[in-house]
């Protein structure tokens, strides 16, 4: 039985697609915890910004490099269970001290003198919004008697009821865990489909996290219970979601996770060649990297893949100083055109990943190649044998660039197939040392050749060179695809979504590669209306 | 530290006569019975349980002892341990049996005789293949203290290449259960001792809320499938974790003060020496007010990069050990300095003294090994394991060098030496581990008279 207003056409995509959507097999439905930062959002639009600040949930951890991955398979331990009841009492806390928030929900709180009935109104409008579903009677009274128990413990205070009445719903599994279960659908007397469909609040919800980065509000939710959540009303929804302000913050947290941004202040750096390089730096470079892709996904808003070659950045004055640039006069970030000579353009040419991708005090063509081939071409690339000595050769005298030294990865018949993907790719960066700065001659002298040719891809020797290579290269836009909805879905795609991923990208680079399409066309896709039995 | 105070209130609260309530207190001579060799309500006196970690390996021919048995001496890479000397065994020479080997993960089969799981044919990505033994010691004796065990770490720098579970804790429960280490010792301390922080008494209103979340728990994961009931069940276990600690009566110690260290760096530098410090003090104390019997220390994780700027180095010991041979003067630096931080563990729990006459490390057994038993070779043959204290005489004392074959080749199994661990908490435990690592012999030349 589907469930009242979802349907689940696969039709034609206005768009200008040309084929019709393929049919999904989805990945298994199941439980999706809460990230920690969905989590505060979510709290903040509950509760509000005192209730949102106080919020201390425990850590994420990634699985294949995605919280929302490790968030959807891992599970919770002692001191998270505990970590989530601290942050429980500091929320409350903050929500019943400032109520203004809580008042939209729950407009009894903000009389004068509640009496009892109040708790079961926040049970039902606040529970209703965390819970993502209406609750039933005997889940209501539980509630209310939580806080009808704290009050009278409280010697008499309301607030005091108030407050742990909100402890209890904030640490309830059916507010920390997201369930995409779905309903069973029988068509009449056919086969039983391989899918079960999303109920309207359940679709709704995986569109709220997937554009705004929280669960959704309490008008929206019964909006869709009441009217259901059908392809149209969804792709409605979905382009005023993807043009509100918060899914710019909501997309940065994607691309902040696939670059590993997050990491580029962490790096150990050799201080005695870089003195320059410090965590605040390595924080720089990251919020550059983001600024310089919202630029051109949010106000180019025209081929999102111009990431990969866009000609320019953003600097401080610490950072100006890296890129070889004039100071701008500034601490915050100013915009900037990379000179020419340097070659330097897009991600793959920004000190974040050049720094990230690099050893303390040397390049390393591998780790960069490495990340190209299996972050931006998403080609799979096995681990090296064991056993096997991993060392580069020190100088024997006879001084050699790195990329000399690295050619063993080529004789040697135990590396070469593995290298021969890798390096080659990260030879044409070897114009950018391990902080991301431009040099045309390695510390020892020797000049730096960075010609390089790789086989599918072309001949480059810098990073512009190799960012309008992988720009038009169908793999790219493929994997970018894949990416997304691996990070939106929180899981690595399977078989029976590959058709729909493909379909998805054709149509992406059909119409120009646009963001703000694709995250429509994902959102209104079969990957957010169907799951799988649950895992 | 301030000293234990036991007020009579708390006195009257003990175990004599054999009171329901669980109470953390320090033994007091007339709880003993005749012999001090046990509570006088029959209870045995605690046995406490550390696993301590380090990546990279070490340097074998400078790490393992050159004589054999009980009359060994320290290594080079050993020497730091010269004050606990009598109070380690060394176990060399063994077989890390692990079926998959995909670089440094295999090494942490050493924790818990099981081949890691879901290993990754495109990236060097594993989870865990079983409960690590510190774990199912925990299983054993965890509910005989407030907190069940706890994780700690030191150094923050993971692997920048490795992916999956397997590398990045130390303790595990199950391949998609692991129990990350906590590096901020104000979390350390939160864990242990944050719960008898004085505040109004609203226990009973708290275990209701809990008794509601696992009503919650219940019901969602009726609902669910296979993986994901497990998730909802490792909830659950959790929550009624944490009602077993708000039920609990508060330690007759004082609580420690709140540690000042928070692992926060120093121009980029990290406090490995300050961290390591604040976390043994908490350990120690843990131990002495019984608010826990069992830990893990991952001092850095594995295949970590943590650059040991102590030593003056700056690139990562990762690195080093595959910068070879080059750098092996500073991996050698930097296994000495490690040892260095084992040390300062050991000898606090040595000179801290209980009221029967024993230290923490007379009643303590702590395993210690690497993920492999060297970074530039990533081998796991002759992959050595360090044990220390022994946990009231199940584990020989003094300890003897145990080299199970001499090099260059190794023999055995290292598992041995987990199921004997084992053993020592739960004399019933007959096999540990899983497939080719699987050990049911443990190694009765380490073991004491108790054991």
């Amino acid at each position: 039985m589907a469930a009242c207003g979802a349907s689940d056409s696969s039709g034609e995509v206005e768009t200008g697609g040309a084929e019709p959507e393929p049919e999904l097999v989805p990945a298994p439905g199941g439980v999706r915890r809460l990230l920690g930062r969905q989590y505060i959002a979510t709290i903040d639009q509950m509760l509000g910004p005192a209730a949102a600040a106080a919020a201390e949930p425990p850590r994420d951890f990634p699985l294949h490099d995605f919280d929302a991955i490790g968030a959807a398979e891992l599970s919770l331990s002692d001191t998270d269970i505990e970590q989530y009841e601290l942050s429980a009492f500091a929320v409350a806390k903050a929500a019943v001290q400032d109520r203004a928030a809580l008042a939209q929900l729950a407009p009894c709180v903000a009389e004068s003198a509640p009496d009892d009935a109040c708790y079961t109104q926040v049970a039902q409008r606040v529970g209703h919004m965390a819970f993502r579903r209406p609750l039933e009677a005997a889940e209501l009274a539980r509630l209310a008697k939580i806080g009808v128990d704290a009050r009278v413990w409280g010697d008499d205070d309301f607030a005091t009821g108030l407050e742990y009445e909100l402890v209890a719903i904030l640490q309830s599994p059916h507010f920390l865990y997201v369930a995409e279960l779905g309903e069973t659908v029988q068509p009449e007397g056919a086969e039983p489909v391989p899918y079960r469909v999303l109920r309207p609040n359940e679709r709704l919800t995986r569109m709220s996290l997937f554009f705004q980065g929280r669960t959704p509000s309490l008008a929206d939710l019964e909006d869709v219970e009441r009217d259901g959540l059908d392809d149209a009303q969804a792709e409605a929804l979905a382009w005023e979601m993807v043009n509100a302000p918060v899914a710019r913050t909501n997309l940065s947290y994607f691309f902040d996770e696939l670059y590993r941004l997050r990491e580029v202040a962490g790096v150990a750096k050799d201080t005695s060649s870089f003195p320059e390089f410090s965590v605040q730096l390595g924080e720089t470079m990251r919020a550059e990297t983001l600024r310089m892709i919202a630029t051109v996904i949010w106000e180019q808003d025209d081929d999102a893949l111009a990431i990969l070659d866009a000609p320019f950045g953003f600097v401080n004055d610490e950072l100006a100083a890296v890129y070889g640039v004039p100071a701008p006069g500034s601490q915050s970030l100013v915009r900037v055109d990379y000179p020419p000579e340097q070659g330097r353009a897009g991600v793959l040419g920004q000190a974040a990943f050049l720094s990230r991708h690099a050893h303390p005090a040397k390049t390393s063509p591998t780790r960069r190649g490495l990340f190209i081939q299996t972050k931006v071409l998403c080609f799979d690339v096995p681990p090296p044998p064991p056993g096997v000595d991993t060392s580069i050769p020190e100088d024997d005298g006879e001084p050699k660039t790195l990329r000399e030294k690295l050619q063993v990865h080529m004789e040697n018949p135990d590396c070469r197939a593995c290298h021969s993907l890798m390096d080659p790719l990260g030879f044409g960066l070897e114009h950018y040392d391990p902080i991301g700065r431009y040099r045309t001659h390695e510390p020892n002298g020797l000049p730096i050749d960075a010609q390089t040719e790789v086989t599918g891809l072309g001949t480059y020797g810098d990073a512009a060179g190799l960012g309008s290579l992988l720009r038009d290269h169908p793999l790219v836009s493929n994997c970018m695809v894949r990416n997304i909805v691996r990070n939106g879905l929180g899981h690595i795609e399977s078989e029976g979504e590959e058709a729909t991923l493909d379909y998805l990208d054709e149509t992406w680079v059909a119409n120009g590669r646009n963001m703000r399409e694709l995250l429509v066309h994902i959102a209104t896709s079969q990957l957010f209306s169907r799951v799988g039995e649950p895992k | 530290m301030p000293k234990l105070k036991i007020s009579r209130r708390q006195m009257l609260r003990g175990v004599l006569g054999g009171a329901a309530v669980a109470v953390a207190l320090p033994p007091l001579e007339a709880m003993f019975n005749a012999n001090a060799s046990a509570y006088a309500n029959g209870d045995d006196l605690p046995c406490r349980f550390l696993t301590w970690f380090f990546g990279n390996g070490v340097h074998l021919e400078r790490f393992e002892p050159a004589e054999v048995g009980p009359t060994w001496s320290l290594s080079e890479q050993l020497a730091p341990l010269a004050n606990v000397k009598d109070y380690l065994s060394v176990i060399t020479g063994m077989t890390n049996r692990c079926e998959e080997l995909i670089t440094h993960h295999e090494g942490m089969t050493a924790f818990s005789g099981h081949t890691m799981s879901q290993v990754a044919e495109d990236e060097l990505f594993s989870k865990a293949g079983g409960p690590t033994i510190d774990q199912l010691v925990a299983d054993v004796i965890g509910a005989q203290s407030p907190v069940k065990s706890i994780q700690i770490g030191i150094s923050k720098r993971p692997s920048v290449m490795d992916g999956g579970t397997t590398l990045y804790a130390l303790s595990h429960r199950g391949p998609e259960q692991p129990l990350y280490p906590e590096t901020n010792p104000q979390k350390v301390w939160q864990t242990l001792f944050g719960n008898f922080v004085p505040r109004p008494d609203d226990a009973a209103l708290r275990q209701s809320i809990l008794d509601a979340v696992s009503e919650d728990a219940r019901t969602l994961r009726s609902q669910l499938g296979v993986k994901d009931r497990l998730r909802l069940d490792a909830h659950l276990d959790s929550v009624a974790a944490l009602q077993q600690k708000i039920a609990a009566a508060p330690p007759a110690c004082d609580i420690p003060g709140i540690p000042t260290e928070t692992n926060t760096d120093v121009q980029g530098q990290e406090p490995l020496i300050a961290v390591n410090d604040a976390m043994n003090a908490l350990l120690a104390y843990a131990f002495s007010c019984d608010i826990t019997r069992v830990g893990s220390v991952m001092f850095m994780a594995g295949a970590g990069e943590t650059v040991f700027s102590d030593l003056g180095q700056v690139t990562s010991h990762h690195d080093n050990t595959h910068d070879y041979p080059f750098a092996l003067p500073k991996v050698h630096d930097a296994v000495i300095y490690t040892m260095q931080r084992f040390a300062a563990l050991l000898e606090l729990l040595r000179n801290t003294q209980e009221i029967d006459g024993t230290n923490l490390l007379d009643s303590t057994i702590v395993y210690c090994s690497s993920d492999c038993s060297e970074g530039w070779s990533h081998s796991i043959e002759r992959q050595p394991v360090i044990l220390a204290g022994h946990g009231r005489n199940k584990l020989v004392h003094p300890g003897i060098h145990y080299q199970a074959a001499p090099p260059p080749g190794s023999a055995g199994n290292l598992s041995d030496v987990l199921l004997t661990v084992l053993k020592a908490f739960d004399p019933s435990a007959t096999a540990i581990g899983s497939g080719a690592p699987r050990s049911d012999t443990p190694l009765i030349g380490i073991t004491g008279p108790a054991w």
